[in-house]
């Protein structure tokens, strides 16, 4: 599958993502995946390609900001369908690659 | 000098002075050697395997040895210095725990640190592919206790916003969990020197 759109996290939204939820401050998960990735995400299915996500050059990404985007896309259109329809590039940290690869096939439920 | 000098010196001394005795027992007995012009394949097999032994023995297993130890520490010291980065995160929660106050700086530099750490794991993990490869269960037993440890910092009330001040429960329930990693990663070290 061909990609053909992209979000670069640093520069597109921030260099500090923040926690789980627009209420517990700025730069939140939930912003994220309202803003950027369910639109770019439910595209890609639509027009049967790929988005890759460029997570470098951001100064860490917190759990609850990544169970608030990642693992809620996850949760709502399955892992994978999500893994079909998104590619990540973390040439800086392959670790916090697998940590976001882990929620998206095993996503953790919050409840606000 | 070096240890290791100094067992090479006395290997040396050691193979002159066999020399020695053996030129002067030649010398001595050299009337009445004869040699033998009939031997048997499997005696001079056995000549040439004890030979291979006695080289390999001395030279390549201990080298091969030498150099494995080598690698292990090394891994101690990338271990080492991993708890080290990560005890940045103790220190900033009891420094905020005594001054009443959290500040979103504090939450940034926690967030920081965890990125170090988690590029710290990745040069482990990839030393243990080249070096150990059939001990890689180490490394993901290792990326699990910190998995659990980041998801509490990060994944709960530290990172909201209004959360300013360090509180007795917080701070007691953090060290529990800091210990719980700490613990594994010093664990860690005594597998490695089982190797």
């Amino acid at each position: 599958m061909e990609i053909k759109d992209k979000i670069i996290v640093k520069t597109d939204f921030s260099d500090t993502p923040g926690a789980r939820y627009k209420s517990d401050g700025p730069n939140s998960g939930e912003l994220f995946l309202e803003k950027f990735l369910t639109k770019k995400f439910n595209n890609a299915v639509n027009g049967n390609y790929k988005i890759l996500i460029d997570l470098d050059g951001v100064w860490g990404y917190p759990s609850s900001f990544v169970s608030g985007s990642f693992g809620k896309l996850s949760i709502d259109f399955g892992a994978e369908k999500v893994l079909n329809h998104i590619t990540f590039k973390s040439d800086d940290n392959s670790i916090r690659l697998e940590n976001i690869l882990k929620e998206i096939k095993n996503p953790k439920k919050k409840d606000q | 000098m070096k240890q290791k000098q100094k067992i090479v010196i006395g290997v040396v001394f050691f193979l002159i002075l066999l020399g020695g005795i053996c030129i002067g027992v030649f010398v001595k007995n050299f009337p009445i050697l004869e040699f033998e012009r009939k031997i048997s394949v499997l005696e001079t097999l056995t000549f040439i395997v004890t030979l291979a032994i006695g080289i390999v023995f001395p030279f390549l297993i201990k080298k091969w040895v030498d150099d494995n130890q080598t690698i292990k520490n090394y891994l101690v010291q990338e271990i080492e210095q991993l708890i080290s980065e990560i005890k940045e995160n103790k220190t900033l929660i009891a420094q905020s725990f005594t001054d009443g106050e959290f500040k979103s700086s504090q939450r940034d530099k926690i967030n920081f640190t965890f990125h170090s750490t988690e590029l710290q794991i990745e040069s482990i993990q990839k030393q243990f592919e080249v070096s150990f490869p059939n001990s890689l269960l180490i490394v993901e037993d290792m990326k699990d206790s910190f998995r659990v440890y980041k998801d509490y910092l990060t994944g709960g009330e530290l990172m909201i916003s209004t959360f300013d001040k360090i509180e007795l429960p917080f701070y007691r329930e953090h060290s529990n969990e800091y210990n719980k990693f700490e613990s594994h990663l010093k664990e860690m070290i005594h597998k490695i020197h089982r190797i």
